[in-house]
């Protein structure tokens, strides 16, 4: 028989278990364009540390099916029940988590149905978020509901909000503008969160009915060519920071190493877990071989 | 945590007056665990990536994710779908190889002071062989359990649908070192009894049943399979009425120590396959849709071991009762004329 002993945990975790499923009371619940929601939760820890590109996995209480909780980006965080983030030199803690989350399937549908006053269950913040590359002009390029990544960046990089504690040192960039596209004119939610942070944007839909009429590789083509502005052109030490569906992103990346701008993309694998310990996330890397890795 | 942790096995002692004191330990084989809740390869990481959500040290057993001799990409995303009730996953074995766990992963893990239960996976018989040499002896090993089940990877399945095939392996492990040894099964045979038969003959400690279902998940409207892999392996409660059959059918022929996994979400599933014959449980598909689950289980289990009326958990196990006019399941009933 062999006996296995339980020599005190040294170097393990040891009952500092610290990261939480954490349930958080509902407080804003509103359709803010088609088939689009936003959600404010009570998440102190969550909205105390999360970074801009960072994000949570939810899910509804007491209920498995669906069986797995979704990733959702964390768009915004707030001091208070209707408030908005710290500010860059304020010591405060945000207590307040925002989602913007489009209606999609058996999850999005059933958490369009829930009411302010009930509450969502979740664990974050997950992830890398955006490397702290400070740049001169900051492009954020969303395509559909990829803005939910992108808005704390830009505040961030303005210097005009705080995410992740005090002291956490922030890149700055002088200029940010906001390029996003969707398949039509009422996709677009809250674009005025962009333009009141002093964020450009140039909205692009596929049949034209608001903004340039294409993608937002067809922005990033006016962008280049001088036609997005006068100033826009020319300038040095411009970053791409992306996200949307693959596909989108793919014409994006694609388009900065034609330009030689450095771009980083917020990849949206289906996941399980989150957390990594299902390995599903992955994304083919291409290696030197010209395989994947 | 470690308050809770004493001789044989873990006595929960709550300091509540209503939730009892209740035997943790169990056996299987050679293996002593200090409770029965285990978590499964595949979904539990190497433990690390848990150790903010789950005190890891209490788990019965930590089963990290199969190793390999050497390194493997696994297979293309998409690598995970849901399902209803279900996930279906081609994850193929992804991992850094034997000498990268034992070197990175193991160590961390060992110190944890859960006991170990390394998985391991070979092309052949040789690979099984020279994975379980090289890891003999290791410190901070309690148990191996040998991969012989996973779809997502060619030959994988052989030897888990093969008795003989099955009991070959089990017995060259047997030989090429002195830990416990558990057998995973697939579940996707047409007799598990006979492939238990094999790894008991070869030498087993212990059965694990069961690995996933195989499965495929299609979109009709692009005419392609969603996952990078075309098939998959289907996991989670859809597999729970399959995977407890296993352990039934197992239990009813073999004495072999049997470690029950598929499906569980809540405390009532692992008292299930407890009752129906399984010795241990671990736990998968729930840690990804609640990281605390493995945590939230063990907190349950004295009370629910309490409420069958049992001091320990040992006492509970192989409890199911097919003398009365419930026992309507297949060759066990002797009355025809009861099946619905
Ligand atoms: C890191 C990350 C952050 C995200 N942030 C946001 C966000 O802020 N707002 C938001 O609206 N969405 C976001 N998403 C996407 C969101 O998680 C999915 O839309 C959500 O899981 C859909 O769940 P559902 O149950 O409603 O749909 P399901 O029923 O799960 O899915 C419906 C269909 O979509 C497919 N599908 C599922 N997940 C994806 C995916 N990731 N990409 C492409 N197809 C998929 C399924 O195969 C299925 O066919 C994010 C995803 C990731 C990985
Ligand atoms: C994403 C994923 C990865 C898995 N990887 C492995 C693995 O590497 N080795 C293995 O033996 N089983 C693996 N499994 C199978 C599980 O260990 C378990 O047998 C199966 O999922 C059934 O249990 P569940 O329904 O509780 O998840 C994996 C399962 C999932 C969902
Ligand atoms: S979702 Fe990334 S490892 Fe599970």
């Amino acid at each position: 028989m062999i006996d296995v002993t339980h020599a005190p945990p040294a170097s393990c975790s040891a009952g500092t278990a610290t990261a939480e499923v954490a349930s958080g009371t509902i407080v804003r619940h509103e359709r803010i364009a088609e088939g689009t929601w936003r959600l404010r939760v009570l998440a102190p820890n969550l909205a105390a540390t999360t970074r801009p590109g960072q994000f949570a996995m939810v899910r509804l209480p007491g209920r498995f099916d669906p069986l797995l909780a979704r990733p959702l980006a964390v768009y915004e965080t707030a001091l208070q029940a209707d408030g908005g983030p710290p500010g860059p030199g304020e010591a405060a803690a945000a207590r307040y988590a925002d989602f913007i989350y489009a209606v999609h399937g058996k999850f999005t549908q059933a958490l369009s149905r829930v009411a302010v006053g009930e509450s969502v269950e979740f664990w974050g913040p997950l992830g890398n978020g955006f490397a702290p590359h400070p740049a001169g002009h900051l492009l954020l390029v969303a395509g559909g509901i990829g803005q939910t990544a992108l808005l704390a960046l830009g505040k961030e990089r303005l210097g005009i909000a705080r995410y992740g504690g005090p002291g956490v040192a922030a890149a700055r960039a002088d200029r940010v503008t906001l390029l996003w596209g969707c398949r039509t004119g009422s996709l677009f939610g809250d674009v005025e969160d962009f333009r009141d942070a002093g964020i450009d944007v140039h909205l692009a839909t596929l049949d034209g009915s608001v903004g340039r009429k294409g993608t937002v590789v067809d922005l990033l083509d006016a962008f280049a060519d001088g036609s997005a502005g006068p100033e826009a052109s020319g300038e040095r030490s411009v970053r791409i920071a992306c996200c949307g569906p693959e596909g989108m992103m793919a014409a994006v990346s694609t388009w900065a190493a034609r330009h030689g701008v450095p771009c980083e993309v917020s990849l949206e694998t289906p996941m399980a877990c989150g957390v990594g310990i299902c390995f599903s996330c992955v994304a083919p890397v291409r290696d030197a071989s010209g395989g994947w890795d | 945590m470690s308050s809770t942790v004493s001789t044989p096995g873990q006595i929960r002692h709550s300091g509540h007056p209503d939730v009892p004191e209740i035997d943790l330990a169990v056996d299987l084989g050679r293996l002593r665990l200090p409770n029965p809740v285990m978590v499964a390869s595949g979904t539990f990481g190497y433990g690390k990536e848990m150790a903010g959500f789950v005190p890891v040290e209490r788990i019965g057993g930590v089963v990290p994710k199969t190793i390999t001799p050497l390194p493997r990409k696994g297979n293309r995303p998409w690598r995970t779908v849901e399902t209803s009730a279900g996930l279906l996953n081609s994850i193929g074995l992804d991992n850094d190889g034997v000498e990268a766990f034992v070197e990175k992963q193991l160590p961390w893990l060992a110190a944890c002071g859960a006991p170990v239960v390394v998985s391991i996976a070979g092309a052949n018989q040789d690979e099984f062989i020279a994975l379980a040499s090289r890891l003999d002896g290791v410190p901070g090993i309690a148990a191996l359990e040998l991969n012989i089940s996973c779809p997502n990877v060619s030959h994988g399945v052989d030897f888990g649908t093969d008795p003989e095939a099955c009991r070959s392996v089990v017995a060259g492990v047997r030989n090429a070192t002195s830990l416990p040894i558990l057998a995973k099964l697939t579940p996707n045979v047409t007799d598990i009894v006979s492939v238990a038969r094999g790894a008991a003959d070869g030498g087993a400690d212990g059965v694990t049943l069961v690995n996933t279902c195989l499965g495929i998940v299609v979109d009709w409207r692009r005419r392609r399979p969603l996952l990078g892999n075309g098939l998959g392996g289907l996991s989670g409660p859809a597999i729970k009425p399959i995977a407890l059959r296993c352990v039934h059918q197992v239990r009813q022929k073999l004495d072999i120590p049997i470690v029950g996994v598929g499906g569980i979400m809540t405390i009532d599933d692992i008292m299930e396959f407890l009752v129906t014959g399984a010795s241990a449980v671990q736990i998968g598909t729930a840690n990804f849709a609640d990281p605390t689950a493995a945590a939230r289980l063990l907190d349950a289990l004295p009370v629910a071991v309490a409420e069958a009326g049992a001091a320990s958990v040992r006492d509970v196990v192989g409890t199911l009762r097919l003398d009365g006019p419930q026992a309507t399941c297949g060759e066990e009933n002797k009355r025809g004329d009861e099946t619905p």
